[in-house]
């Protein structure tokens, strides 16, 4: 049955790529169904991924000398908690934005704010000047950390220099690479030389 | 019989003359009891012979068919013996000459064969049926002796129609075993019951019928004579009964080990319920021994396959079975010397053998042998365990008073240094500029609430312009949180503005599917989509009751939080209807907006914190971003001076390892 998925592999994203391409009633009518399709399979997702998180971290708060069985069954009560909160309130309402703007907004800002730190002790121990690259990728970070100060105005322009020519550089041949490497991967899904539905 | 009352004493009938009172009264034999069935058991039925239980007891009764109730009428004429010998006894007599010389003449002495065993085509008188024995009116212990026989009495011309070809050959085939043969061939209690029945007979034929009548020996002495019974079946032991032998022989022997021993089995099991027949088929002379070991195994417990890997006795001498070995004293090799001489071989002591070592391995050896030799150098003593020092903790320390102490500095320290022209965000003010008033445009919140720190700031400063300009706006998101981003937001900057409504100025939609979710709004445009709030089409708000597809909005603005949120905008929306997308990236995303910007793939772009910082004093609102300004500037500061500080330090060690 593989030369099956694969036919349906093959026939629908030759007909979404059609759907890109070109103007074609019919054509474009089928690409938006599938793409509904997606939508739909997408929305699936989301809830597998929560019966995911919830089984992995119930299985850990009913696992002996689990020593994360706390955190867990914090998660739990938490994702229940707000869960029926959800169902009851529905969203958006007045519970689920004070439980959004004060807890779970700054519970992620503070995360990511810790960053900063990890950030500050890699700069002290990775950005040195051992070679003559790393020289040079040391000097292009001073640049633009004391570029993007507002109190030091003489390195602006160089700031705007290294990101507009060199960084820019190194972001299009990546932007590039990925392009063509996605239409690699396009290609051989398409002509079924890839299979990973089938596995 | 006239059926007139006479009185008790009368012996023939008043009115008729009929005799009333029998001539003889047939003795009724006394009913048995049948012997209690034992459980589990399924043993052939021996003949139960009534002058074999009643011998001791009273005399043997004569058989019941023997005698007439009523005086019968004449006997008709016997035929002659050629003529009415059945076909399947003259072919019996022809294959049994001898036999048949033994016993026709007694036949032709004693009496013509009966009249129910003489084939006859006519049918049968009353009279002649009366004289028939019947089924009831023979003994139990002819019946019982008749039963597995293939010759039964009653063969009679009405019978003899009724037997099929097949079983008339194989009557025809069967041969005639002499009854001595077959005594031989019977087991002990058969022909001990054969022998009482024997003589009961005879007792019953010598004595003379009290009408002096001729006794009809001739109705059972063919019978014998022809049809001998057949020897029983040998006994198949099946599990049910090996289990309940075992169970009587148990209770019995230990019954029997209780007791004194010489007492008989029968007389110790006499009151045990257990049947005469079973009393007298066990063996009376044999005394009972105990089980010498039960807890071996009996030879019947082991099972054939086990039996069959027993060695024989011829293996134990090729073995080298000697004396000295062990010998087995438990299980299946039990007796038997010397069977594992492995173990043996292995508990001796044994020379090693001498085999050739390789050159190399022995020139190896004799290396590791002059190591071993050789004087242990002294270990290095260990140096004490020194903490090595760490700049973590001061650059936690630094970074954390950079963050904070700006804050509690006034905030217009570095706004009016900052140097806004020509960057990005000058050219994304410019262009949000040139759209008219009463415009829609499309706002993409792709970020998720980590990020909010840094693209808030953005947002905030993009939508309070637009808003104070009465644009309109569209707000979406494909993320699930992105939403309710997007209502803080604007509801924040609609309640500083009045006549800013829900529905009339602006709108949240939320988009699932990522990607595919992005091509649909390109195609089919954002009226098809579902109200955040209200949950209902957007097509039924004023906002976007105008918009059919996405080339009706002036503008989109990404606020892209990664580089795939961009992406996605740039090569799924952008390429379908063309529309202007500017893009207010985070700091980090900045690298790939610059690329899709310097390819006009993006009309306006800025970035980060200090992009929104330049968009709040642009706008004439300096607040949160601003403020902010002074933290990140102090903040990139320190790392600078981190960053400058860890390569003194390297250079530092690095010279004076080189100078060591």
């Amino acid at each position: 049955m593989k030369w099956l998925t694969t036919a349906i592999a093959i026939g629908v994203g030759l007909i979404v790529l059609f759907d890109f391409f070109f103007s074609l009633p019919l054509v474009n009518a089928i690409g938006a169904a599938f793409r509904e399709w997606t939508i739909i399979l997408t929305a699936f997702a989301v809830l597998l991924g929560l019966i995911n998180l919830l089984s992995v971290h119930l299985s850990r708060v009913l696992r002996r000398n689990e020593p994360s069985a706390g955190y867990s069954a914090l998660v739990l009560v938490v994702a229940v908690l707000v869960f029926v909160i959800g169902l009851i309130f529905q969203v958006p309402s007045a519970p689920m934005n004070w439980i959004f703007d004060n807890v779970y907004v700054p519970l992620q800002g503070a995360f990511f704010a810790l960053v900063a730190f990890f950030l500050a002790t890699a700069a002290y121990r990775a950005l040195r000047a051992k070679s003559i690259e790393t020289t040079l990728m040391l000097l292009a970070a001073l640049v633009v950390f004391i570029g993007q100060a507002p109190l030091v105005n003489a390195m602006t322009q160089a700031k705007e220099w290294v990101l507009n020519v060199p960084s820019t550089a190194g972001a299009r041949g990546i932007l590039l690479g990925v392009a063509l490497g996605t239409i690699a991967t396009g290609l051989r899904l398409i002509t079924g030389m890839d299979r990973p539905y089938s596995e | 019989m006239c059926s007139t009352p006479n009185p008790v004493e009368n012996v023939f009938c008043s009115n008729c003359g009929a005799r009333l009172v029998p001539l003889t009264s047939a003795a009724v034999p006394e009913a048995k009891p049948p012997a209690p069935p034992i459980k589990g058991l399924s043993l052939p039925a021996k003949p139960e012979l009534p002058g074999e239980t009643q011998a001791s007891e009273e005399p043997p009764s004569p058989p019941a068919a023997a005698e007439p109730m009523e005086p019968t009428a004449p006997a008709p004429e016997p035929a002659t013996e050629e003529e009415h010998v059945p076909e399947w006894l003259a072919r019996l007599r022809e294959t049994s000459p001898a036999q048949q010389d033994e016993e026709s003449p007694a036949t032709e002495e004693s009496a013509p064969l009966p009249e129910w065993i003489t084939p006859t085509t006519a049918e049968p008188t009353p009279d002649q049926a009366l004289s028939k024995p019947t089924e009831d009116e023979l003994p139990e212990w002819l019946k019982q002796a008749h039963i597995g026989q293939t010759q039964p009495p009653e063969l009679t011309s009405e019978t003899e129609d009724e037997i099929p070809d097949w079983l008339k050959q194989a009557q025809a085939q069967a041969p005639v075993a002499p009854a001595a043969a077959e005594n031989e061939q019977a087991p002990d209690w058969l022909a001990q019951a054969a022998a009482e029945s024997a003589s009961t007979e005879e007792a019953t034929q010598a004595e003379p019928t009290e009408a002096g009548e001729p006794e009809p020996v001739s109705e059972v002495e063919p019978v014998q004579a022809i049809e001998p019974p057949k020897e029983p079946e040998p006994l198949v032991p099946s599990e049910p009964l090996i289990e309940s032998l075992e169970a009587t022989v148990g209770s019995a022997l230990a019954q029997a080990e209780a007791e004194p021993v010489a007492a008989s089995p029968s007389a110790a099991v006499e009151d045990d319920g257990i049947p005469d027949w079973l009393r007298e088929a066990a063996p009376p002379a044999t005394p009972v021994e105990p089980p010498k070991e039960l807890e071996q195994p009996l030879p019947s417990e082991v099972p054939a396959w086990v039996a069959a890997l027993k060695p024989a006795d011829v293996m134990a001498p090729s073995l080298g079975a000697s004396e000295n070995e062990a010998v087995e004293a438990a299980g299946p090799l039990q007796g038997l010397r010397g069977v594992l001489p492995l173990a043996l071989a292995i508990a001796e002591p044994h020379p090693p053998t001498e085999t050739s070592q390789p050159a190399s391995r022995a020139d190896g050896g004799s290396i590791f042998e002059s190591i071993l030799a050789a004087p242990t150098a002294a270990a290095p003593a260990a140096k004490p365990a020194r903490r090595a020092l760490t700049m973590r903790p001061l650059i936690y320390l630094l970074l954390l008073l950079a963050v904070l102490v700006p804050f509690l500095l006034p905030y217009d320290i570095t706004s009016s240094t900052f140097n806004i022209a020509g960057t990005p965000a000058a050219g994304f003010y410019d262009t949000l500029q040139k759209l008219p008033a009463g415009s829609t445009v499309l706002l993409s919140f792709d970020y998720d609430p980590s990020m909010s720190g840094e693209m808030d700031l953005l947002a905030n400063a993009v939508v309070r312009d637009l808003v104070q300009r009465r644009v309109n706006i569209i707000a979406v998101s494909t993320l699930e949180t992105g939403p309710q981003i997007a209502q803080r937001i604007l509801d924040s900057a609609a309640s500083a503005t009045s006549q800013y409504t829900y529905g009339s100025n602006y709108l949240i939609l939320y988009l699932p599917g990522n990607e595919a979710g992005l091509a649909n709004l390109a195609t089919a445009g954002p009226a098809t989509a579902t109200d955040f709030v209200d949950k209902k089409s957007a097509g039924q708000f004023p906002v976007a009751a105008k918009i059919r597809t996405l080339r009706d909005v002036a503008m989109v603005i990404d606020f892209a939080g990664t580089e795939d949120a961009l992406k996605a905008w740039v090569e799924q929306v952008q390429p379908r209807v063309n529309v202007r997308i500017a893009a207010a990236v985070s700091a980090s995303v900045e690298p790939k907006a610059r690329a899709y910007r310097s390819a006009n793939q993006l009309t306006a772009m800025m970035s980060g914190l200090m992009g929104a910082a330049q968009y709040e004093v642009l706008s004439n609102q300096p607040q949160l971003a601003v403020i902010s300004i002074n933290a990140q500037t102090a903040a990139q500061l320190v790392v600078v001076f981190v960053i400058i500080l860890g390569n003194i330090v390297f250079w530092i060690s690095r010279a004076r390892g080189h100078a060591t």
